[in-house]
Formats: structure tokens, sequence, C-alpha cells
């Protein structure tokens, strides 16, 4: 196993994200944050609770799972991808390392950063919302 | 300084490939039964027209294109077999001037490394910069930089795992005479390291510069491997050009026996002779000329290049 290429991989990887934190990280937060003002708050508030169970508090961690999956194949798929797009993928094809290995390396960089991602959308615990929704939204959390 | 190819033939194989054959999808051959056989620590010089295949075998070599049959071997590790080993001794600088445009050098240099199995060696990756002028542009963005300096980057990142075999495919291509020259300095230091190099160039100048052999490739099958020397010498064509005093109409009946050529205003004598054959007969080819009363006020050689050899070869070919 060519660890020093699947270190090399990873690094490349979160490097990216770390210079692109605004579109790799925030921008989906916002979007998601997005997502639980209206459907929490907007349809939310209008539906009423089923088995002490509100209808923010349901829909919460398919909205979170919906940005974590969505952005993990996005990651791992734009960062495979796009080598191949600008040329420099002859770089990987020509180096001592496996598929396996060079899976590793992109989808472990994905997989961290969608939790990163999944971890700033969830709601955090005591947080008080200032919005008009049942639930304790992340847009909101980010000013807790 | 060692030139020509009597240091390297006396060098084990670093690379040998055998009966490698490319066939696309489409049907088009573009690899045809190609032998070759590198010693270690030569400059080995790929020639060919566009379309030839020295990319294709480059890409072959490397891993890059996936062969239809043939074998090739690094150092003796098969490069599918045991590509790990093989190609960990490979470094490659492609023709297109291929980077990640928002990293910086120093990370893009130091991910080549990493990618080829070896430890974080920060030592060595300021040497390989500071020998390629990139020393003060480390922290720069790759799309701040110029093209030349681009060229530099990928031979830097092809360099950042020390290998053994070195592939420059066209590096010539879009640069200044200055960096030309830095290059081919750079080249005959890496092969005193005992790197072995094999470039591949349009520019018939970089390969009688550099190499100890030179490849002739033409629709996919090598036409010739012969040592620079050896092959200039065995191809090449001399000529004595005599300016005379008085233009003649025809050549002398006397001078029947040299090949010799009028210019079309009769003012200028040409003696063709081959370096293949025996000594040219130049002293009595002045004898005759003093008997048949033609008098020359200048004289010069020259001598066919490798542009000349290699276009006669590919037009053979052809």
């Amino acid at each position: 196993m060519n660890f020093h290429a699947i270190r090399a991989i990873y690094g490349f990887e979160m490097a990216r994200t770390r210079r692109t934190l605004m579109q790799s990280i925030v921008s989906p937060v916002i979007s998601t944050s997005l997502y639980f003002v209206v459907f929490g708050a907007a349809i939310g508030s209008r539906i009423p609770e089923i088995g002490g169970v509100s209808y923010g508090a349901f829909i919460v961690p398919g909205l979170v799972m919906l940005a974590l999956l969505t952005q993990s194949i996005s990651y791992a798929s734009f960062g495979i991808y796009f080598p191949r797009f600008v040329g420099t993928i002859y770089e990987l094809l020509s180096a001592p390392v496996s598929y396996v290995e060079i899976l590793i390396g992109y989808v472990g960089a994905a997989a961290t950063k969608s939790i990163v991602l999944g971890s700033s959308s969830w709601r955090r615990p005591g947080c008080s919302c200032p919005c008009a929704s049942s639930i304790r939204c992340g847009c909101c959390c980010s000013w807790c | 300084m060692v030139r020509g190819g009597g240091y390297a033939r006396r060098m084990p194989s670093i690379l040998v490939v055998s009966h490698l054959c490319k066939t696309y999808a489409s049907g088009h051959r573009a690899l045809d039964d190609i032998n070759l056989d590198i010693q270690q620590g030569e400059i080995f010089a790929l020639l060919g027209p566009n379309g030839a295949g020295k990319t294709t075998l480059i890409s072959a070599i490397c891993g890059i294109v996936r062969a239809t049959s043939g074998t090739v071997a690094v150092a003796g590790f098969d490069t599918v077999r045991d590509y790990r080993a093989a190609r960990a001794l490979i470094g490659l600088v492609p023709q297109e001037l291929t980077n990640d445009a928002f990293e910086t050098v120093w990370a893009t240099v130091s991910f080549s490394r990493g990618l080829f199995g070896k430890p974080p060696n920060p030592a060595h990756i300021d040497g390989v910069l500071k020998s390629l002028s990139l020393w003060e542009k480390k922290d720069h963005k790759i799309m701040t930089l110029s093209g030349g300096m681009k060229r530099r980057v990928l031979i830097a990142k092809a360099l950042s795992h020390e290998p053994r075999v070195l592939f420059l495919d066209e590096p010539s291509a879009g640069v200044d005479v200055e960096l030309r020259r830095d290059m081919w300095l750079l080249v005959r230091q890496l092969r005193e390291t005992g790197v072995t190099v094999i470039l591949t160039t349009h520019y018939i100048e970089e390969a009688e510069e550099m190499a100890d052999r030179v490849g002739v490739i033409s629709k996919g099958r090598i036409i010739l491997v012969e040592d620079k020397q050896a092959l200039m010498h065995k191809l090449g064509k001399k000529q004595l050009s005599l300016q005379l005093v008085q233009p003649l109409a025809q050549v002398p009946a006397g001078l029947a026996g040299f090949s010799l050529m009028l210019s079309d205003d009769g003012s200028e004598l040409t003696y063709t002779y081959d370096t293949r054959s025996e000594l040219p007969d130049i002293a009595g080819l002045m004898q005759r000329l003093t008997q048949a009363g033609v008098a020359f006020k200048d004289l010069r050689t020259s001598q066919s290049s490798l542009e000349d050899i290699f276009v006669n070869l590919v037009k053979e070919a052809a």
C-alpha cells in the first residue's frame, strides 16, 4: 500500500477545501440552512406535531443527510474528474498507485469534508433559535 | 564531458521495449512492433514528425496508455506486473503545460513526490527548485507564472521523486532560447548523476546538441536507432563549393569523373561527396581544375545536419 500517495492525495484535497472554504463549506451550509427556514418555518409552522415530534424536528436529519450525501458525491467526483478535465491526471496515471489507493485518498477527503459540512449544518443542543420555526436550525445556530 | 554512444553502450539496459503495439478502438495503429533498448545514463532523442507515435510510445511506457501487445521493462521491472517498482523509477514531463492553476509551486512539487511513494523531503524539493531557478517563485500560485516557468514546474515535479529515467516530451515547445539552453544544461547535469534521459523533439538541433543516440519513428514504427555521431558519419553528405573567377557555361569534360554541379549562373561549382565512401579525392579535383584552367576565388565546405538526415529518412519511410 502506497501510504505516502494516499496522504498526498488526501492532503491535496483538504488543502483545496481550505483554499475554497466559501464554496466548499460555507455555501452548502447556507443552502441547507435556507431549506430549514423554508421547510421548518414556512411549512412546519402549519403542520401539527405527530406523536410528540414536530415537522421541523422530523425533517432536520433528512436535510442534513441530503446535504451531506450530495456534497460528498460532488466533492469526490469533482476531485477525480477535474484533473482529467485539465489534463493533470497524467500524473495519477503514471504514478505507482493502485485505483484503490486513489479512491481512498479522494473519497477519504470527500468524506472528511462532508462530515465537517454535516456537523456545521446540524443544530447545536441548547441553542435558542431566533427565527419563528419550531426547530433550532443550522443558520440560526451560527449566531449561538 | 562524455559525448557519443561509446559511453552509453558500456552501460546496462535501463529500459527495454519489446514488440510494443498500440491499436486504438478506431483501428488506428499508433505503435507497430516497437523494439527499443535504452542504456543507463544515456541521452536518447526520439525524433519523428507529428503523429508519428512519439507521445503514444512514452505514454505506453509510463502507463498512461494501455498497450495492445508487447512488454516494457524498466530496470528489469515489467510495467504491468511490477508497475509500482517500474513507475517509481520514471519521471515524466508532458508535452502540454498541464498544471494545477491554484496550487503553489512548492505544494504541487511536494504532492508529486508523495504521489510517487516518497516520504517528504523538503531539502530535496529545495534543491530541485533552486536548480530550476524556481526558488523565488515557490510560494506563488502556478497560474501567476509565465509559460517558461510553468515548464520548469513540470520538470521540478518530474524530478521531485528522484527518478532514474526521465522522459521529456518536447521540452522545448514554447520556451525561449535562454530557457532551452538552461534545460540542456540541466539535462547534462542529470546525466552526470546517472539519470537516463529520453526526449522527444521536433528541434533537430536539440537532438544534435544533446543526444548520445537518436531514434527515428514514423507512422508508429522505429525506422532507425543509431549513435548520433555514427548516424551523421554514416548518412551525412559533405559539399565543397567553389566560387569561380570566371563563370562557366558547362562543367569541363576533364572533370566528368567527379560529382559536380554547376549553379544556374555558372559562377559556383559544387562537389558533393559521401562521408561513408573512401577518402574523397579533393586533391585530384584541384589538380584537374588547374589542368582545365578553372580558377576559383573562394571555397567553403558544408555538412548535412541531423535535420537533413531526418527528413531524408522520413521521406524514404513514406
